[in-house]
């Protein structure tokens, strides 16, 4: 029998909390024989598990008694509380785990310790501060112990530079090899240069959120004209675990995610004639958000290629990083989420939320809370005329153009929408010849009362209004009927200006 | 999408096959180094784990590191040099990476060691005045043994009271058969074979 047994309980019976919640529970600790006890100390930390070597985060302790002597049959109970760190969240996937661990130690002299840990589920909260709502570029977490990997990539560096110098000398042989091989990288850029002359990619979007819309901008003017097999966009996500070091080590690797998109379908490219689109993506629904230990990667990228038959093909990618929506949205009411996910613990859209601070709005659009209450209003009376479409389009066939016909007949009308909010984003790409939507933003979600889905391009000077609104809002507006999306189910609507 | 406790429907808390810490690793050494130990109080005397890797060398010393609190333990990284530490016997893992001045040193040292290496220093050690025993890991793996410890790792793993999977003594055999004594293959099929499992049952 062990001289002490401990149980850890959490309060919230399901142990799922959001970043920044308070943790909290009781230690129990069971004394089985009389020991000298140096003190029980609570830890709590993330660390991964599966197939790679163990990735761990800083230990924080509680010190929950010093110094006791302990008798057997004695029960002691200690509370605790924390709060619970922002990043990284619990991620369960194939080769690598993420979880949160409390651990508790009794700490007895010249014997093994007594010891005890339980995890608990860490999802999304509040937002660490390298997000700042920039996402052109991949965001690094400070890293702990940063300071000795810089020393040692200095000594790495020198060492490498001493190498260099000294056989400097005998590189000269490998000239020609370099030569020659930078020749015939040169020349195969040059050959897919004939065909498609320069091209410019945009991706402005390298953080993503799952289920986002994901802008991509391809441009080029081609030199000749040639036929392609298409030009697609591959979607991949990976996680590699290395266990072992050295010759021993092994990485396993596992593919979460592989998905590929044409942009436009094989035919010809005209010589002379520019090629130039915006594109949106649906990213893939997800919780493997992006994770960069050395040991332990979950690693998305995103390859755009321009595939010549018979001929090399044109291709880059970029690396993404994927994070949950609510670090994306700039102006998340942190603090109403935080009572919301207190009773909600879920991923999905919530089932209600608070207010975020009140916007000052140029025009009359209501940006109301989401509650029972306001969908009630929004489905109200003057909701009715969409409401019936809305009802038409259920009714009819999901296959064929009933769908579209309905919506075609609305032509000319504008309607009162409210719109419970899954996302917003900012209009890229769009079509229309309407300049106040070109810097607008696209609201998706469902129309308030009903589970019909909505993608509604909002004009620019609404924007104020919809940037203090988050996931689970709800938004009203006046609003016309475009089109039917038959990809996505959903209505397509733009925002009627207030003029 | 919700999140439960990870492998809670195994009544586990982790994948029993994946990889586990220097510490764990030692608790969970199911090889029997009794006899070695005995042997060990002769200054002159070396054991040297023979073996491919994934086959147990360093499983067979850190249970000898386990049961001797004085005993000094080094293990070489691949391309790095180390210092051979102090203790009464030195431990020393990959000890084929040795730099040849420190293999002059420490094989005609006057303390007792524990070698794992890939290669057989059996003639070197000799010239230096040793008394040699080398054992080739891969011949102690049997089906007993390997049945013992992948239950050992199951048990590790434990959440709670009550039913678990565990490998039973023909899929044992029948893993040593596809395997040999490569503990690791064996370790990563496993592995899969757990991330599949849906419901508590024996394999």
């Amino acid at each position: 029998m062990a001289k002490c047994d401990i149980r850890i309980t959490f309060d919230n019976p399901d142990r799922t909390y959001i970043g920044g919640d308070t943790v909290s529970g009781e230690v129990y600790v069971q004394v089985n024989e009389d020991i000298r006890c140096n003190g029980i100390v609570l830890t709590h930390y993330w660390k991964t598990h599966g197939r790679g070597n163990t990735a761990r985060g800083e230990k924080h302790e509680i010190q929950l008694t010093d110094s006791v002597p302990l008798q057997a049959g004695e029960e002691l109970k200690f509370s605790f509380d924390f709060a619970a760190e922002i990043w990284p969240l619990t991620y369960h996937g194939h080769y690598i785990n993420v979880d949160h661990f409390v651990h508790v130690g009794v700490d007895v002299p010249w014997a093994f310790d007594p010891k005890h840990e339980e995890e608990y589920i860490l999802l999304p909260g509040e937002r660490p501060p390298e997000f700042t709502g920039a996402r052109g570029e991949v965001i690094e977490f400070e890293k702990e112990a940063t300071e000795a990997k810089g020393i040692a990539k200095v000594i790495l560096f020198i060492i490498v530079a001493i190498f260099l110098i000294l056989f400097a000398a005998f590189a000269i042989v490998l000239i020609p090899i370099l030569l020659i091989s930078g020749g015939i990288y040169w020349g195969w850029k040059k050959m897919i240069a004939s065909r498609v002359g320069e091209v410019k990619l945009k991706m402005p979007h390298l953080v993503v959120g799952p289920g986002e819309d994901w802008p991509v901008e391809l441009s080029f003017t081609p030199k000749k004209t040639f036929p392609v097999n298409g030009i697609t966009v591959k979607i991949f996500a990976q996680e590699a675990a290395t266990s072992g070091s050295g010759t021993n080590s092994t990485t396993h690797r596992h593919t979460l995610h592989e998905e590929t998109h044409t942009l436009h379908p094989g035919g010809s490219l005209l010589a002379g004639e520019e090629f130039s689109e915006r594109f949106t993506i649906g990213f893939p629904e997800t919780a493997a958000w992006s994770i960069a230990e050395s040991d332990n990667k979950v690693t998305w990228s995103a390859q755009i290629r321009i595939d010549i038959p018979r001929f090399p093909d044109w291709s880059k990618k970029a690396e993404l990083q994927v994070v949950p929506l609510e670090f994306l949205d700039a102006a998340t009411p942190f603090e109403s989420e935080k009572s919301r996910r207190a009773t909600d613990h879920t991923f999905g859209p919530p089932a209600a939320i608070g207010t975020g601070p009140t916007p000052e709005s140029e025009n009359q659009r209501s940006d109301s809370p989401e509650s029972p209450a306001s969908d009630a209003a929004a489905t109200g009376e003057d909701m009715a005329p969409l409401l019936a479409i809305v009802n038409e389009i259920e009714q009819a066939g999901r296959f064929g153009n009933e769908r579209s016909e309905i919506v075609a007949a609305t032509e000319g009308h504008t309607y009162e929408v409210a719109v419970r909010i899954d996302r917003i984003s900012t209009t890229f790409g769009f079509s229309g010849d309407d300049a106040a939507f070109e810097n607008g933003r696209t609201v998706v979600g469902t129309i308030a009362g009903t589970d019909q889905k909505v993608q509604l391009f909002a004009v620019e000077a609404s924007n104020n209004s919809l940037d203090y609104l988050a996931r689970g809002g709800s938004w009203q507006t006046l609003a016309t009927v475009k089109t039917w999306d038959s990809l996505y189910d959903r209505l397509v609507m733009h925002e009627v200006p207030f003029d | 999408m919700m999140y439960s406790l990870p492998y809670a429907h195994l009544n586990l808390r982790r994948n029993p096959f994946g990889e586990f810490s220097e510490d764990e690793r030692t608790a969970l050494a199911r090889v029997d180094v009794d006899p070695i130990i005995a042997r060990l109080n002769d200054p002159r005397y070396v054991v040297q784990f023979v073996g491919e890797k994934g086959y147990g060398k360093t499983t067979h010393l850190l249970a000898i590191r386990s049961r001797l609190p004085g005993a000094g333990y080094v293990h070489i990284p691949e391309g790095e040099r180390a210092a051979v530490p102090s203790g009464c016997p030195i431990l020393i893992d990959e000890a084929q990476r040795l730099t040849q001045w420190q293999q002059f040193q420490v094989f005609r040292s006057n303390t007792p060691l524990v070698l794992g290496t890939h290669r057989d220093f059996q003639r070197k050690l000799r010239r230096a005045g040793r008394v040699v025993e080398t054992i080739e890991v891969e011949q102690g793996t049997d089906t007993e043994r390997l049945h013992r410890l992948l239950n050992a790792r199951i048990e590790w793993v434990r959440r709670g009271d009550g039913q678990m999977p565990s490998i039973t003594l023909p899929t044992a055999d029948n893993l040593l058969k596809e395997f040999g004594p490569n503990i690791r293959g064996i370790l990563h099929q496993l592995y899969t074979a757990f991330q599949n499992l849906n419901e508590i049952t024996d394999l």
